[in-house]
């Protein structure tokens, strides 16, 4: 199934830098031949397209390139193109029509899960903008200072977790897991706005990013204890 | 998945674990961590005037294999000059605890621990030459 095969072709900067001008991908339809653009159906014969390997997740659901994406545009782009390829719509449709909405309907549900959290989103967005999509044992970046701190905090946290439970532990991982996310969600905007603006100043811009990842990178680790406290009560 | 004898010994009887008072000038620390999975690796080593490793000692958040994988490289580095140290290769340490592929990483961050904690010792060295 190559031709429906996953969406992994990675953004460049130029494209982030203007969204707006993206082209939109050049195919033809493999019914008529006619040329197309980003239809998700092909206006002239009417037949459902695969959404081919180079369009990334805003793109599938139609969404501009953006950190902070609202909720609700996301929601009402999922349901429009869960309609599209619900295959309840496409039972009478040929083998061919069939498995290019499968294959279409999985990586709309795979776009929306990953957009809709906004750490997976950031992640995707700034693996796609820096090309490290195909790293997925990539090794850590985060200083060794940062390390030991997660690993005093681990400690502290097991300790806190057997003299007073899963809560306080919790409770403890919060006041330093809250203003990270807050730093993550602040960052968003800036970037945006940085993204969009007529003259941009790409150090500032590449430093900004850098700054995003080390932050996600933290809350994962952060992410994980949170996880084992849960676990655990 | 099965964990190994190798990796289930290591796990149940951890070698070398705790840790070395990090401002010490013979103390080399190396950390390291995956993202992915949350694992956490701390490895230290004591090196003596002539460069060999006197002791070692780990802590390790993690797996079983992360656990052994650290638990082994502190055996294995033990009364080695620091240059065949740094010739241990993660390969040889998944295949002495037969580590299934997906597991690999946890080797990757046993050798990348070593090979910190010997440049962390020879940044210490240079500072005070």
């Amino acid at each position: 199934m190559s031709e429906t095969g996953i969406a992994a072709k990675k953004m460049t900067s130029e494209d982030l830098l203007h969204p707006d001008s993206r082209e939109p991908g050049h195919s033809i339809c493999w019914n008529c031949e006619k040329s197309l653009g980003d239809e998700d159906v092909c206006p002239s014969c009417v037949r459902v397209q695969p959404f081919g390997e180079e369009r990334d997740y805003y793109r599938i659901l139609g969404l501009p390139v953006k950190l902070t994406l609202d909720p609700r545009l996301l929601v009402a782009a999922y349901h429009e193109k869960s309609r599209t390829f619900h295959p309840d719509h496409h039972v009478g449709d040929s083998e061919k029509e069939q498995e290019i909405t499968l294959a279409n309907s999985s990586l709309v549900n795979l776009a929306f899960r990953t957009l809709r959290d906004p750490f997976l989103r950031a992640h995707y967005f700034i693996s796609h903008v820096k090309g490290e999509a195909a790293r997925p044992n990539r090794k850590a970046t985060l200083p060794p200072g940062d390390l030991m701190e997660i690993m005093e905090l681990k400690e502290e946290l097991e300790s806190l977790l057997s003299a007073h439970g899963p809560q306080a532990a919790e409770q403890r991982l919060r006041s330093v897991m809250d203003p990270i996310e807050r730093d993550i969600f602040d960052s968003f905007e800036s970037i945006d706005h940085q993204l969009g603006a007529d003259e941009k100043d790409e150090a500032a811009l590449s430093r900004a990013l850098a700054t995003l990842a080390g932050r996600l990178e933290k809350r994962s680790y952060l992410q994980n204890l949170l996880r084992e406290i849960k676990e655990a009560s | 998945m099965a964990y190994s004898d190798k990796v289930i010994d290591h796990y149940n009887n951890p070698r070398n674990m705790g840790s070395f008072e990090k401002t010490e000038e013979n103390v080399g620390t190396g950390i390291v961590g995956a993202p992915e999975c949350g694992d956490v690796m701390k490895l230290q080593l004591k090196i003596n005037e002539e460069g060999i490793i006197e002791e070692a000692r780990f802590k390790t958040f993690g797996c079983g294999s992360a656990i052994a994988s650290s638990s082994l490289a502190t055996e294995w580095v033990k009364g080695k000059t620091v240059e065949d140290a740094l010739k241990i290769k993660n390969t040889e340490i998944a295949k002495e605890l037969n580590l299934p592929p997906v597991k690999l990483h946890c080797s990757v961050l046993a050798e990348d621990a070593i090979k910190g904690a010997i440049s962390d010792y020879q940044k210490k060295k240079e500072q005070h030459a």
